[in-house]
C-alpha cells in the first residue's frame, strides 16, 4: 500500500510536470501552428483565388464575347467545386452579373458593387449568409470582356485552422498519454528497485540480515543494492562474531553465576542483598532457614515486610553507603541469635568515578551456639570469679586481719631478744606482707579478668553521661599522685582550653587514664610524664608520653593483647596483671575511639587514644543510686550495740564478716541461706542485714523481696554482698562487691545504721541552692548548710572541707562516690529521690 | 501510333461490314448490332428524365429491331447512369467511346452533363468522328462554337423556349418576369434566354433566385419564393428539374403566389404533374393552376399526328421497361413528352442510320445526317439538317394543365394582365 502510494507520488509529480509541460507545449504549438496555418492559408486562398480568377478570365474571353453565359456557368461551376471557393461570378463589361454560383440569390452587396479594377484586386467582404469572404476580382481582357470575381471562404480557413488545432490536440492527447505511460513505466522502473531497496533497508533496520534484494541492474541503484548487500553480509559476519563472543561470555557468566549461586546457596550464613530502595534482590537458602522464609517469594519485595526491625535498622544504616560496615546482633526467633553484618555495595561510576550506591549486602550468621558458648564462658568466668573471690575475701581478709593483729597486738608484745625468734618474727612479718600483697594482686587479676570478660561479652552496663575530660584527667593525676610522687616524677598536664563535653562512661575512661599513668610511672625511672588532650573534629585525642624505657617495635604490637606484658619477666618483672592495656583498648573502642602507641626504645613511649564525642543517651535512666548514708568514723564495740544478720552460704565468709563486724562492736547473727536469713530476720529483728546473692534454697534477691513484703522487716536495711555486678539490682539498700574491703563494709554499715547522725561538722549539699533539699537536713545540720556546684566539689575538698557531704541521688551517678568516700573526714550522704 | 493504326483497321473493317451489300440481310442473325451510347440520369431526383427518354427511344428501336433492324443490324442502346452529374457523364462518355466502341452518342440528358462532355467529344474527334445525337437539353454550348460541329440537336433551344414564353407573357401584359433557375449551366442557359428575351423588349429580370442542382421535392423552396415574391412579378419562369420545380410551385402556391409559373421542356412535365397531383390529392389544394410548360415536341395527346398515333400504339402495345438495373421503385409513365421526344429521337436516328448504310454516304453519319432535308416524321413539321444547321426542329409548343393532363395552350389571353 505504502509502496504504491509512494510510487504514485513520484508518478503524480512527474505526471503533473508532464501535464504542465504538455499544456504549455500544446497551447503554444497550437497557437503557433494556427497562426502560421491561418496566415499561410489566407495567402494560399488568395493565390488560389487569383489562380481561379486568372484561369477563368483567360479561358472565358471568347465565351464572354459570345455572350454564352451557360458555358461560363459550366466553367465556374467547375471552379466553384475547388476547395475554399465560396463563390465565383462573372460580370460583363457593363457590370451585370452574367454567371454566378450563388444560391438562392446574389447577395445585395455584390449585386450593385461595380468596382472594376484594372488588375487583380483582393478585398475582404462580409456576406450575411457566407461570412467573411476574400473577394478576388480580375478583369477579363482588361475589363473589355468583363470581370471575374472569386470569393474565397475565410470562414473555411478558420474552420480548417480549428480542425488543425483539434487534430493537433488529439495527437497531443495521444502523445500525452503515451508519454504518461512511458513515464509511468520509467518511474516504475526507477521506483520499483528503489522500493525494493527501501524494503530491504527496512528489513536490515529490523535486523533481518537474511533478507536479500534482487536488483541486477548496472546503474547506481544496482550499485547501491550491491553495496547494501555487502554491508549486510559484513554486518552479519560481525554480528555472528559478536554473538559468538556474547555466547562465550554468557556461558562464562553462567558458569560464574552457577559458581556464585552454588556458593551462595551453600553458604552457611544467610545472605541478603537489598537494593537502595529496600527491595530484596537476592537471598539464599540459609537466610530462608534463618528467617523462616521458605516458600515465600521475597524477591523484589520490600525488606520491611519480611524482616525484623533490627534488620531494617541495619539496612537503613548502610543504605546511604555513608558507612562502611555495620554489625548487629539480632534475634532470629526460635530463641536463636544471629549476627548480621551489613556492607553497602559500592560501585564507581564508570564515567566520573563518583561512587554509586547499589544497596547493601547483609550476611546473617546464626551465632546461637557461639552465644551460648559465650554465655557459658561468662557464666563460667562469673562462677569462677565468684568462687575465687569468695575464698579470696577470706584469705585476703584473714591475712590482713592477721597482719593487722600481728602488727597491733603480737609484735609489740614480743619484745624478744632471741635472734631466732626475732628472725622468725621478721620472716612471718615479711611473709604475711607477701601474702597480703599477692592476695591483693590476685584480687586485681580476678577483677581485671572479670572486667575484660564482661567487656568482651558485652555484659557491661556502660554508662552514658556527660564527661568533662579536664576534670577526669586532673582527677586521674590526683588519684595516681602517690605513685609518681613516690618516684619523684613530674606529671605535666597540658589540656586544650574549652574541651568539648563528651558522653560516655566516666569511671571507665578514668580507668583508662589511671592505667596509662600507672604504666607510665611503672616504666619511667626519672623524668616526666606528659598528659595532653586536644579536640579534633568529632573526637578528643589524649596522649600520655613518658621518658621511660620505651617499647620495641615488635612489642608494640603485642602490648594490647591479653596477658602480654613487656619486659623480661626474669630480670625485672613489673607489677600488673597484663590486662590493663587490653581493658583500655576495650574501653576506648567502646567509645568509638582508637588506642595506639608511638615509642622508641630507651627514649620513652607515647600512648594515644581518641574518644568520640558521643551523644547523650536520653533513654537510659541512671540506675537509682542505692539509698546510702555512709558514715565514716570508728566506734569501739559496745554492749547493746546493733544486731547485724550476716547471710552467706560460705562459712568462711560468714566467719570473716562476723569477725570484722564483731571487731567493730556489732552483735552478729549468721544465716547460711535465704530462708534462714528471712526467718532469723523475722524472729530476731536485726538492725541490718548483709546478704549474699548466691545462696542455696533461696537466693539473696528473693530473700530481700520476702523481707520487703513483710511489714515487720521492711525497714531493715540490707547490704548486698555479691561477687556479681547484679548486686545493685537485687533490691538491697547498698551493694558491695566481693572481695569485700573490710573498711568499705564497715563504713557502709555505719552509714546504714545512721550512727553519728548528729554531726558537729559542717554540712555541704552538692547542687544548686534552688533545689530544695530534703527538709530533714535542716534537722541534721541546722543553720550550717552550704551549697556547692558539682564541678567545684574537688576544689572544696582539696581546700580542706571537712564535714558531711550530701549528694542528691540524681547527680550521684556523675560523681566518683568511691573516691569521695575515701577522702578522710568527709562523710558522704546520698539523698535518695523522693 | 499502334493504337491509332489498330483503330483505323477496326474502323475500316466496320465500315466494310456496314457497307456489305444487301445480301447480308439473309444472315441478319449474325449481323453486328448498331450500338448507341447513352449516358443519362437513371438515378437521383431527375431519373424520370433519363428513364422516360430511354423508354421512348427503346419503344421505336424495339419496333425497328422487331422488323429486322437496319439491314439486319439491330439497334441497341448502350446506356450508363450519370445521375445528372457531369463527372460520371464524362467517364461514361470515355467508356462508351473507347470500350464499347459505340456508333455514336445518343440521348444524353441534361445541360450540365452535356456541357462538360462536349470537350471530351471534341477531343475524340481529333482521332475519329464521334457525334452526339439529340441530347435532351436546350442549352446553348452545343449549338455554338466550338462544339456545334460534333452535336446534332433535334429539339429547339432553351433560348427559343424562353423567348417564346417571355414573348407570350409580354404579349398578355405580363412584363415583370422573375426567374428561378438551377444554379448550373442549364439554369444559366435558361436564365440567359429569359434575360436576352427581356433585353430585346427593353426589360430586365424582375427578380431571380437559384437553387442547387439535385434538390428534391421534399426540400423547401420558401427562401426562393420569398426572394421572387418580393419583386411582385407578373409571371415566374422556372428553369429547373421536375422535383425542384414542383417543390417551388408548391411553396409558391402555399405562399399565395398565384402568378403563372412557366417551365421549360426539360422539366419533365408528367413527372412534375405527378408530384403536384399527388400533393393535391394529399392536401386537397390546387397546385396545378396557371402552369405553363413549353415543349419542344407536340403534345402526345394530339392524335391527329401520325407520330403520336404510332408512339401511343408502341407505348401501349409494347411499353418498354426501364433500362435494366435501374428504375427500381419508379413507376413508368404511359405517355410523356420526354418519352415522346425519345421516340422521335429514335425515329430520326433510325432514318440517319438507314441513310448511312447507303452507298452514297460511305458509312458516314455526318454525311447521312446532313443529307436529311424536309424529313416528315409525322409531327406536322419537317426536319432539316445541313451544313451549319445542326438543329432539327425550331417549333415550341406551349401546354398547360387541364383535367390532370398537359394540354396545348389554346389561348394566352386567359393569363392577360
Amino acid at each position: 500500500m505504502t509502496i504504491k502510494m509512494r510510487m504514485s507520488k513520484i508518478f503524480q509529480k512527474t505526471i503533473l510536470l508532464n501535464f504542465a509541460l504538455f499544456g504549455v507545449i500544446s497551447i503554444s504549438m497550437s497557437l503557433m501552428s494556427a497562426l502560421t496555418l491561418y496566415n499561410h492559408m489566407v495567402d494560399e486562398y488568395i493565390s488560389k483565388g487569383k489562380a481561379i480568377a486568372s484561369s477563368i478570365a483567360s479561358s472565358s474571353v471568347e465565351i464572354l464575347l459570345n455572350r454564352d453565359s451557360s458555358t461560363i456557368q459550366s466553367m465556374i461551376d467547375q471552379f466553384k467545386q475547388i476547395d475554399g471557393a465560396a463563390y465565383v461570378y462573372v460580370q460583363d463589361d457593363n457590370g451585370d452579373i452574367i454567371s454566378h454560383t450563388f444560391v438562392p440569390s446574389v447577395p445585395e452587396i455584390l449585386k450593385y458593387s461595380n468596382t472594376h479594377p484594372n488588375e487583380v484586386s483582393v478585398r475582404e467582404i462580409n456576406l450575411p449568409e457566407e461570412g467573411t469572404i476574400i473577394d478576388i476580382s480580375r478583369p477579363v481582357l482588361a475589363g473589355m470582356a468583363g470581370y471575374v470575381h472569386v470569393g474565397m471562404d475565410k470562414g473555411l480557413i478558420t474552420k480548417y485552422v480549428w480542425i488543425a488545432i483539434a487534430k493537433l490536440q488529439v495527437v497531443m492527447f495521444f502523445i500525452f498519454w503515451a508519454s504518461v505511460f512511458l513515464l509511468y513505466m520509467s518511474v516504475k522502473r526507477i521506483s520499483e528497485p528503489l522500493n525494493q531497496l527501501t524494503e530491504y533497508a527496512k528489513k536490515l533496520a529490523n535486523h533481518d540480515f537474511t533478507a536479500s534484494v534482487e536488483i541486477t541492474s548496472k546503474d547506481e541503484i544496482g550499485l547501491l543494492a550491491d553495496t547494501m548487500q555487502n554491508m549486510a553480509s559484513e554486518l552479519t559476519t560481525i554480528i555472528a562474531g559478536l554473538e559468538r563472543a556474547v555466547t562465550n561470555a554468557t556461558s562464562e557468566l553462567q558458569d560464574t553465576l552457577t559458581y556464585m549461586e552454588v556458593i551462595m546457596d551453600n553458604l552457611a550464613d544467610g545472605l541478603l542483598v537489598v537494593d537502595v530502595y529496600g527491595k530484596i534482590s537476592l537471598t539464599n537458602p540459609a537466610l530462608s532457614d534463618l528467617f523462616d522464609l521458605d516458600g515465600k517469594d521475597v524477591k523484589g519485595k520490600d525488606i520491611k515486610y519480611f524482616f525484623t526491625d533490627e534488620m531494617n535498622q541495619l539496612f537503613n544504616l548502610v543504605k546511604g553507603c555513608e558507612h562502611e560496615v555495620y554489625t548487629s546482633e539480632i534475634n532470629l526467633g526460635k530463641r536463636r541469635t544471629g549476627k548480621a553484618v551489613a556492607t553497602p555495595i559500592h560501585k564507581k561510576n564508570a564515567e566520573d568515578g563518583a561512587p554509586l550506591c547499589l544497596g547493601a549486602v547483609i550476611l546473617v550468621r546464626d551465632i546461637t551456639y557461639e552465644k551460648e558458648v559465650d554465655n557459658l564462658k561468662t557464666d563460667f568466668i562469673s562462677t569462677v570469679s565468684h568462687e575465687l573471690r569468695t575464698p579470696m575475701t577470706s584469705i585476703l581478709g584473714f591475712a590482713k586481719i592477721i597482719k593487722k593483729k600481728l602488727d597491733k597486738s603480737v609484735y609489740p608484745q614480743c619484745q624478744t631478744t632471741d635472734v631466732k625468734t626475732q628472725r622468725a618474727m621478721d620472716q612471718v612479718q615479711v611473709n604475711i606482707g607477701i601474702i597480703v600483697s599477692e592476695g591483693e594482686r590476685l584480687t586485681d587479676l580476678i577483677n581485671d579478668v572479670l572486667d575484660i570478660a564482661k567487656m568482651e561479652s558485652g555484659k557491661i552496663d556502660w554508662k552514658n553521661i556527660a564527661i568533662d575530660m579536664e576534670e577526669v584527667i586532673t582527677a586521674s593525676g590526683q588519684t595516681t599522685a602517690p605513685l609518681w610522687q613516690s618516684k619523684n616524677l613530674e606529671l605535666i598536664i597540658d589540656i586544650e582550653e574549652n574541651l568539648p563535653t563528651i558522653y560516655g562512661d566516666r569511671d571507665r575512661i578514668m580507668q583508662v587514664m589511671v592505667n596509662l599513668i600507672s604504666n607510665a610511672v611503672k616504666f619511667t625511672h626519672e623524668g616526666s610524664i606528659t598528659c595532653t588532650a586536644r579536640a579534633r573534629d568529632n573526637e578528643l585525642i589524649i596522649s600520655m608520653s613518658d621518658t621511660g624505657t620505651g617499647i620495641t617495635q615488635a612489642d608494640q604490637k603485642k602490648i594490647f593483647e591479653r596477658f602480654k606484658q613487656v619486659g623480661d619477666t626474669l630480670t625485672g618483672k613489673p607489677k600488673g596483671t597484663g590486662l590493663g592495656l587490653p581493658i583500655c583498648k576495650q574501653i576506648v573502642e567502646h567509645h568509638n575511639g582508637r588506642i595506639w602507641v608511638d615509642s622508641k626504645f630507651n627514649e620513652g613511649s607515647s600512648f594515644h587514644f581518641t574518644l568520640a564525642k558521643g551523644l547523650p543517651n536520653t533513654n537510659v535512666t541512671p540506675t537509682p543510686a542505692p539509698i546510702a548514708l555512709n558514715t565514716v568514723g570508728r566506734r569501739p564495740g559496745k554492749k547493746n550495740s546493733p544486731l547485724i544478720l550476716v547471710a552467706d552460704d560460705d562459712p568462711a565468709l560468714n566467719e570473716f564478716l562476723s569477725q570484722i563486724l564483731e571487731e567493730e562492736g556489732y552483735r552478729i547473727i549468721t544465716a547460711v541461706d535465704g530462708v534462714e536469713a528471712v526467718q532469723k530476720a523475722k524472729t530476731q529483728m536485726p538492725q541490718l542485714i548483709t546478704m549474699d546473692l548466691k545462696m542455696p534454697k533461696m537466693d539473696g534477691a528473693e530473700a530481700i523481696k520476702q523481707l520487703r513484703l513483710d511489714p515487720s522487716t521492711r525497714h531493715i536495711p540490707v547490704i548486698v554482698i555479691s561477687a556479681l555486678a547484679e548486686g545493685q539490682q537485687a533490691g538491697g539498700d547498698a551493694a558491695l562487691i566481693k572481695p569485700i574491703d573490710d573498711k568499705r563494709l564497715i563504713d557502709t554499715i555505719h552509714g546504714m545504721l545512721q550512727e553519728d547522725l548528729i554531726m558537729s561538722d559542717p554540712c555541704m549539699v552538692l547542687g544548686k541552692e534552688e533545689i530544695d533539699p530534703v527538709q530533714n537536713l535542716l534537722v541534721i545540720c541546722p543553720g550550717k548548710i552550704n551549697y556547692c556546684a558539682p564541678t567545684e566539689l574537688w576544689n572544696k575538698i582539696s581546700s580542706g572541707f571537712k564535714g558531711t557531704l550530701f549528694i542528691p541521688a540524681k547527680i550521684s551517678t556523675t560523681l566518683d562516690l568511691d573516691k569521695i568516700s575515701r577522702v578522710p573526714e568527709v562523710q558522704l550522704v546520698i539523698i535518695p529521690d523522693n | 501510333m499502334n493504337k491509332l493504326y489498330f483503330n483505323t483497321i477496326l474502323m475500316t473493317i466496320a465500315i466494310i461490314m456496314l457497307c456489305t451489300p444487301v445480301g447480308a440481310n439473309d444472315s441478319n442473325a449474325t449481323a453486328k448490332p448498331i450500338l448507341l451510347g447513352m449516358s443519362a440520369a437513371f438515378t437521383g431526383p431527375s431519373k424520370g428524365l433519363g428513364i422516360e427518354l430511354y423508354r421512348g427511344s427503346q419503344a421505336y428501336f424495339d419496333k425497328i429491331n422487331a422488323a429486322g433492324g437496319i439491314l439486319g443490324h439491330k439497334i441497341v442502346i448502350k446506356y450508363y447512369d450519370d445521375g445528372y452529374n457531369p463527372l460520371p457523364a464524362i467517364r461514361n462518355t470515355i467508356k462508351l467511346i473507347e470500350n464499347d466502341n459505340v456508333q455514336c452518342l445518343f440521348n444524353y440528358v441534361g445541360t450540365p452533363t452535356v456541357t462538360r462532355v462536349l470537350p471530351v467529344i471534341k477531343h475524340f474527334n481529333t482521332d475519329k468522328s464521334v457525334f452526339l445525337f439529340f441530347p435532351f437539353t436546350g442549352a446553348q454550348p452545343q449549338r455554338e462554337f466550338p462544339y456545334e460541329e460534333y452535336v446534332f440537336n433535334l429539339r429547339a433551344s432553351y433560348r427559343q423556349e424562353t423567348w417564346g414564353l417571355v414573348h407570350n407573357l409580354f404579349m398578355v401584359g405580363r412584363k415583370r418576369i422573375a426567374v428561378l433557375y438551377q444554379a448550373d449551366a442549364y439554369g444559366r442557359s435558361g436564365w440567359d434566354g429569359v434575360r436576352k428575351a427581356l433585353t430585346e423588349k427593353e426589360l430586365t429580370i424582375a427578380a431571380e433566385a437559384t437553387y442547387r442542382r439535385g434538390a428534391d421535392f421534399k426540400d423547401s423552396m420558401k427562401r426562393q419564393v420569398e426572394i421572387l415574391s418580393e419583386a411582385k412579378p407578373d409571371a415566374i419562369i422556372t428553369i429547373g428539374s421536375y422535383a425542384a420545380s414542383a417543390a417551388f410551385i408548391r411553396d409558391a402556391r402555399d405562399a399565395g403566389v398565384d402568378v403563372p409559373i412557366c417551365n421549360l421542356s426539360f422539366v419533365g412535365s408528367e413527372n412534375l404533374l405527378q408530384h403536384l397531383s399527388d400533393l393535391e390529392q394529399e392536401t386537397g389544394k390546387s397546385y396545378t393552376q396557371d402552369l405553363i410548360n413549353s415543349q419542344t415536341v407536340p403534345s402526345y395527346e394530339d392524335t391527329s399526328l401520325s407520330a403520336v398515333r404510332d408512339y401511343r400504339k408502341a407505348m401501349t402495345e409494347n411499353p418498354p421497361a426501364p433500362p435494366e438495373g435501374f428504375g427500381k421503385g419508379y413507376k413508368p409513365l404511359q405517355f410523356s413528352f420526354i418519352s415522346f421526344e425519345g421516340y422521335l429521337n429514335a425515329k430520326v436516328m433510325t432514318e440517319i442510320m438507314q441513310r448511312m448504310m447507303l452507298r452514297e454516304h460511305f458509312g458516314s453519319l455526318y454525311a447521312a445526317t446532313l443529307s436529311i432535308r424536309n424529313l416528315d416524321i409525322g409531327i406536322g413539321t419537317d426536319i432539316n439538317f445541313g451544313r451549319g444547321r445542326h438543329q432539327g426542329l425550331d417549333e415550341i409548343y406551349y401546354t398547360t394543365v387541364s383535367n390532370g393532363k398537359f394540354v396545348p395552350v389554346q389561348n394566352w389571353k386567359r393569363w392577360s394582365k
